[in-house]
């Protein structure tokens, strides 16, 4: 005792590695989300889910494996197969696949790369059977809720049958995420398709082009029905003021009765002042006209003295 | 040899040193090495202490950590892992904790190629010309059964330390190797399991709004309708949440879109032809503005002559019936007086009128002066 005491210092590091290199030998760690697998001498003996710090015998006694929980992704390859309606695509699916079981995983499987294969393989059979059963326009048209309901059936579908047939191969797997993230013509079909679109949008500018017209042809006809409107209200409204013209002037026109003569002169030489107001017009006068008779050679006043001529009085 | 021999050789050895000079030397160096592990203990302290100071940590604002104790995360209560936020300092226990870092900042994906055609057909690929070629072209189709190209570019960051994002995002989803090698080190490029799981579900969400739209709606949209692009984030953001990634759209762009190569001329025709039908519309508006105006113009003509007409017409009445009562009110009885009145006024119109015309007086049968030729020339014609 008393040895160790004086020795106290080496004693506790020589405890020290000597724990180390138990824990060393004795324990193993699962990290999170891993299986920790255990084998006794080769052969399986238990599987811990929860990460943390696990006992165990030293190699070779039992040995550990891990194995990842998490979700493994993979695509498919490029796949065509036909529809209900014999329509040809070519479909590409994103599968997560994972371990639920490690023991049977191990027992069937055995490692990631094989069991990648085998879900493969069960992709692609599902797939093509499940296609089979719906008709193209069912996963593609335009009514969205209708069709968006569809395809997240088909791929619903699919899912379920794969894990199925997972469950029934006993694998210990499952398959958690299906997506279809590719779908195309083949290359033949692509082809109509731009024919078919082109076609179509020929078809869509002729009908932009003659609505267009229609509808420049029925604006003017419109318009031109409104103008004629107008103008034949304009004009009756005319005809009515002119006729309230006439009217006003024919009221004032009564008081001509009292000496039509007087009347007609007074217009006659109203209408003379007007017609020979512009100074374009010339004149060709008689010297039989008053006063014209004063340039005769005659003596202008006559024998009588009186001053009459010819002409009126 | 005898023991005498034996007896000299040992009597001949040299003799040890007395028991006093024995222990000093013992002592001298005993007194050595306890101090020479003293200065072992005291540094190997020393390297414990510094060693022990290698567990402070800390977290920046771009990030946030989760401690791994022997593989385990540390919980703050069972089943819910501790997320250090951004600062510190926080402690492991070296060797035995692990500080794993999660970026919390925004990442960016482009999607320029998973629904575009390739920039030339690849290698060993035999092409149909105007066609497309399945694996190498990409592209999505339409409700109506039409192709058309997207560009995307799509933003995605790591759940908040509430919702458990970072934890969710390293226990989801494994990486996945992408085929390609980083040019500096040589190592693979492993990618983070949700970023995969976005890039396929995006994917497919693309695929499958697509075929849900009418081709029009994805190209120029419909402003009546919720926008392609809007569908596709939001289906995204939804399959992201059942399959509990870890992570949260943030931005989903539609970048380009676009028909294919081949048909883009038809569709720029569309185009030319819908404005063109507006340009029609606007040219039947405008004539029919033009021809209102101009009816409206004549009727004002129309109505406005009329007025002056009428106008014109009652007060050349109302005058000359002014004038002629005049002249009636100032010789009542005088027919003489009246006659000799409309002489004199005769005469001084026609002076006026004679004023402002050319004129000639002749004498009777003397108009022939006028023509320039005699009667008998004027004859002589005839």
């Amino acid at each position: 005792m008393g040895k160790i005491r004086e020795n106290l210092w080496s004693v506790v590091v020589a405890g020290i590695f000597l724990g180390v290199l138990v824990a060393y030998l004795f324990t193993f760690q699962v990290p999170a989300a891993t299986w920790g697998v255990v084998y006794w001498f080769g052969e399986y003996k238990r599987t811990h889910e929860e990460p943390g710090l696990k006992f165990r015998w030293p190699t070779p006694i039992e040995e550990v494996e891990l194995l990842d929980q998490r979700v493994r992704l993979f695509d498919t390859r490029l796949q065509e197969n036909l529809t209900r309606d014999k329509n040809n695509l070519l479909v590409k699916i994103t599968t997560g696949w994972k371990i639920t079981d490690p023991r049977k995983f191990i027992n069937r499987l055995r490692t990631e790369v094989e069991a990648e294969k085998n879900i493969r393989s069960r992709v692609e059979n599902v797939y093509n059977k499940t296609l089979g059963e719906y008709y193209f326009y069912e996963l593609v048209n335009t009514d969205y809720a209708q069709q968006q309901e569809t395809f997240r059936e088909f791929e619903q579908k699919m899912r379920m049958r794969l894990n199925e047939e997972l469950q029934q191969a006993d694998y210990g797997v499952a398959v958690d995420v299906l997506a279809v993230q590719q779908m195309t013509f083949p290359a033949s079909v692509s082809e109509k398709v731009f024919n078919r679109m082109i076609r179509e949008r020929e078809t869509e500018s002729k009908a932009y082009r003659a609505e267009g017209e229609s509808e420049y042809r029925s604006t003017v006809s419109e318009a031109e029905t409104e103008a004629n409107k107008i103008l034949a209200k304009a004009r009756a409204e005319a005809q009515i003021k002119r006729g309230q013209g006439d009217a006003e002037a024919a009221e004032h026109y009564k008081v001509f009765k009292e000496n039509p003569e007087l009347a007609n002169l007074l217009r006659e030489i109203q209408s003379l002042r007007q017609i020979l107001a512009e100074q374009r017009t010339t004149l060709v006068l008689s010297t039989e006209d008053l006063p014209f008779h004063l340039l005769r050679e005659k003596e202008p006043l006559g024998e009588s003295g009186t001053g009459s001529a010819a002409g009126t009085e | 040899m005898t023991d005498e021999h034996v007896m000299d050789r040992v009597e001949e050895e040299p003799t040890p040193p007395p028991p006093q000079e024995q222990d000093a030397a013992y002592k001298t160096l005993a007194d050595a090495l306890r101090t020479a592990f003293l200065v072992l203990k005291i540094g190997m302290a020393l390297a414990v202490f510094i060693f022990l100071l290698q567990g402070f940590f800390l977290v920046s604002p771009s990030e946030t950590a989760l401690v791994k104790r022997f593989g385990a995360f540390a919980e703050d209560t069972p089943g819910t892992p501790r997320i250090y936020k951004p600062g510190g300092p926080y402690y492991a226990i070296p060797v035995i904790d692990k500080v794993v870092r999660v970026p919390m900042g925004d990442n960016e994906i482009v999607m320029d190629t998973e629904f575009w055609t390739a920039p030339q057909t690849a290698e060993g690929v035999e092409s149909i010309p105007g066609a497309l070629m399945p694996g190498v072209d990409h592209y999505t189709i339409s409700g109506d059964a039409n192709i058309v190209h997207t560009k995307w570019q799509v933003k995605y960051k790591v759940q908040p330390a509430g919702a458990l994002g970072p934890y969710y995002f390293l226990t989801t989803f494994a990486e996945q190797a992408t085929g390609e090698v980083e040019q500096l080190t040589g190592r693979p490029v492993v990618r983070s399991g949700p970023e995969q799981l976005l890039r396929d579900l995006f994917r497919s969400a693309v695929l499958r709004v697509s075929a849900g739209l009418h081709i029009d709606e994805i190209l120029t949209g419909d402003p009546d309708k919720t926008p392609f692009q809007d569908r596709v984030r939001r289906a995204v953001q939804d399959a992201l949440e059942a399959n509990r990634a870890g992570i949260t759209l943030t931005g989903a762009s539609l970048i380009e879109k676009a028909p294919p190569e081949v048909t883009k001329p038809a569709f720029d025709e569309v185009s030319n032809a819908r404005a063109d039908k507006q340009a029609r519309i606007s040219e039947a508006d405008a004539k029919a503005r033009e021809l209102l105006n101009a009816a409206a113009a004549d009727a004002d003509v129309i109505v406005n002559d009329a007025q002056k007409y009428k106008d014109n017409v009652a007060s050349a009445a109302e005058s000359d019936a002014e004038n002629i009562r005049r002249l009636l009110d100032r010789f009542p009885d005088d027919p003489k007086g009246l006659r000799i009145y409309l002489r004199q006024y005769h005469r001084e119109v026609l002076a006026e009128v004679l004023a402002k015309t050319r004129h000639y007086v002749v004498r009777p049968g003397e108009t022939w002066y006028l023509t320039g030729r005699t009667p008998e020339e004027m004859q002589g014609k005839k």
